[in-house]
């Protein structure tokens, strides 16, 4: 008869951060990440902000797992994101004119602490430069994954909060409405969705993806289906969206319905995509839909990596809802941007960019973002170096051109970060 | 007598060799390309300076080879990375943990190196060289003590990273011995030698496979650290369904 040290040896076996047990496999891993950056402005602002992602699993192997990830970031050195903004430009312009009616009833709040023996200066310098307060990004713990994954013969279900990732765009995915993505690091992982997705294969390269995201009630929730496929070499899919949550609510945007398709190929030795999603605000109140304030969103792209391993691409956005004239843009443009609804103020946008590994351990790339409407650019030069198997460090910078105060990214500070990133 | 021999030396010399270049790589594949098979490697780059990288990696294979899947399961970088490669290397995806998207890749990028390393995508796809190369018989060399017949390989048409390769073909195994990949202006770019030659069952492998970037002056060093030939593999694994689970 064994020990029980013995057995219960026998039944785990571990490395240093797995574990091996009879019900599965029990993993973590994750990274660290710091970002320091200098923004390059009259005022010079440095801020500095780290990240650490754990991410745990446990693998059932062809029955499903647990997923969990968590997410803790401290601004070690947080930034006011007006220092980023050229005072006067256009994006600067917008935001104050959106956070007016609370800076109007902050002054509310303000008078009456006139009451007090405080002077006007102490309490603005109070707001400025006390920690945590509310208008600076403050120490966060973010729960971005925890879903139940289920694999059964015909389906697989995946419950809870997890990252959706629809269309083939790379900047830009007008289908992929279940998370906002920056045209600026489309690499960076996106935040969490909480929903139901049950994907049901029909055949290697086929599948049906149905999405329910619940919201407070039927009213703010989500939910979708799309149909992939494969034929003749390329990816295809059909998708049907209606979106509402409580940040549409709040922000007064209406429920939508969007229809989308995409496609991923090559044409000759020329990689290919596009994405398209013709969107239809519900209006309350109507009895149906407004199609009159339809609009579409597409993006096209090509890549090409040749002999020598430089890689080339370029990204062309449309958005029917965007501005064709800067002096056009308005709040409300504002709104959907950060909603996630747009990717810029413009209807017409262009990504492009480089990527080489010219030498050892360095990888060099340029890219820009052009706002083709207002004629400014961002640009967006990098090195990563790596320092290690797990360790890289990234020096780049995102530089504004453009008039100041009437384009979109004229109006931004220039900026330098480094970034070190340690996986584990 | 004499008259016989003369002749028969002479036509044996206008003919050429007794086999022809399909029968040494039917013979070849026969030895190499398992119906299925599932490896587990550990990748080690060594670069110009002599820094070493280590990735760990399985690879499983389908159908002789048409359908595979590489899955990387160090350094954690790249853990959970996974590259589908579908009739024979024409169609590959590619899954990113971290992002949760599975890219389709397009064939150009068969070009670029697999995690930093001197292999291609391309290099690491089984397909049959005769589909995209015309093959001559070059005679016979010696290689690393082994006898073996020389194949020079040109592709058919642009696309391919490579201008020629030249394949040394152990005679007596019908194994890969050696291999030269030459650049567009025809330099020697890349060597692929291999080393401890086996067989396992019916099939031969190696015990490291070895690629030498000439040109960069690296190297990258593939072990073979287990080989499964002829298993049962759930053919569901060579789909998206498995990429993202």
């Amino acid at each position: 008869m064994k020990s029980l040290p013995a057995l219960l040896l026998s039944a785990f076996s571990f490395s240093a951060l797995s574990l091996t047990t009879d019900l599965g496999k029990l993993q973590f891993g994750g990274y660290l990440e710091n970002k320091a950056t200098v923004n390059i402005s009259p005022n010079e602002i440095i801020s500095d902000v780290a990240q650490t992602r754990i991410e745990g699993y446990w693998d059932f192997g062809k029955y499903g797992g647990i997923e969990s990830h968590v997410i803790l970031t401290a601004p070690l050195q947080p930034l006011d994101p007006f220092e980023t903004l050229r005072e006067g430009s256009v994006t600067d312009v917008l935001f104050k004119q959106l956070l007016s009616p609370y800076m109007e009833a902050l002054g509310e709040f303000q008078s009456s602490a006139e009451l007090l023996p405080v002077s006007e200066t102490t309490i603005n310098r109070l707001i400025k430069y006390l920690p945590y307060s509310t208008f600076y990004p403050s120490d966060k713990v973010i729960l971005d994954r925890a879903l139940v994954k289920a694999y059964f013969k015909y389906f697989d279900l995946f419950i809870g909060r997890q990252m959706i990732a629809w269309g083939t765009g790379y900047a830009f995915n007008p289908t992929d409405v279940w998370n906002s993505k920056s045209p600026l690091d489309p690499d960076a992982p996106k935040v969490g969705v909480t929903a139901l997705r049950l994907e049901i294969p029909l055949g290697s390269l086929s599948r049906i993806s149905i999405v329910a995201s619940p919201g407070r009630n039927i009213d703010n929730s989500s939910g979708g289906i799309r149909y992939k496929t494969h034929i003749a070499g390329f990816d295809f899919s059909f998708s049907g969206i209606r979106l509402m949550n409580a940040d549409r609510q709040i922000l007064g945007l209406p429920a939508k319905m969007i229809y989308g398709a995409d496609l991923a190929g090559q044409i000759g030795e020329v990689g290919v995509w596009a994405e398209v999603a013709l969107n239809n605000p519900i209006y309350s109140g109507m009895e149906y839909t407004d199609f009159d304030s339809c609009y579409l969103q597409a993006d096209i792209g090509v890549d090409y990596t040749f002999t020598n391993g430089l890689y080339a691409m370029a990204e062309y956005y449309f958005n029917q809802s965007g501005k064709k004239k800067a002096t056009d843009y308005i709040t409300v443009d504002l709104i959907n941007v950060l909603v996630g609804d747009m990717s810029g103020l413009a209807r017409h946008y262009l990504f492009a960019g480089l990527r080489y590994a010219a030498v050892d351990r360095f990888t060099f790339s340029a890219f820009t973002l052009s706002n083709l409407v207002d004629h400014s650019v961002m640009l967006i030069p990098s090195v990563e170096y790596s320092l290690s198997d797990n360790i890289s460090l990234e020096l780049g910078a995102q530089i504004g051109v453009g008039d100041k105060e009437k384009s979109e990214y004229g109006g931004v500070t220039p900026n330098i970060y480094l970034k070190t990133t340690g996986y584990f | 007598m004499l008259t016989r021999i003369s002749v028969f030396i002479l036509l044996t010399s206008v003919c050429g060799y007794s086999i022809t270049v399909d029968e040494i790589l039917d013979k070849t594949e026969a030895n190499q390309t398992p119906q299925t098979s599932r490896v587990e490697m550990t990748q080690r780059v060594y670069e110009s300076d002599g820094r070493e990288n280590v990735s760990r990696l399985i690879s499983y294979s389908s159908d002789k080879g048409e359908k595979s899947l590489l899955e990387y399961i160090e350094p954690a970088r790249i853990k959970g990375m996974k590259i589908l490669m579908l009739n024979d290397g024409d169609d590959i995806w590619f899954y990113s943990p971290r992002t949760a998207r599975i890219r389709k890749i397009a064939s150009h990028q068969k070009n670029q190196s697999i995690n930093n390393s001197d292999f291609s995508y391309e290099d690491m796809s089984a397909k049959d060289m005769r589909e995209d190369y015309n093959i001559k018989l070059e005679g016979e060399e010696e290689k690393n003590g082994s006898v073996c017949y020389k194949l020079v390989a040109v592709p058919k048409k642009s696309g391919s990273s490579y201008s020629k390769t030249i394949n040394w073909i152990d005679k007596e195994k019908f194994i890969p011995v050696e291999v030269h990949y030459f650049d567009e202006e025809n330099s020697l770019w890349k060597k692929l030698c291999v080393e401890g030659a086996r067989q396992i069952g019916k099939y031969w492998s190696y015990e490291k496979v070895v690629m030498h970037n000439v040109l960069k002056g690296s190297k990258t060093v593939m072990e073979m650290n287990k080989t499964e030939n002829d298993i049962d593999l759930d053919q569901e694994m060579f789909s998206e369904r498995y990429l993202s689970r």
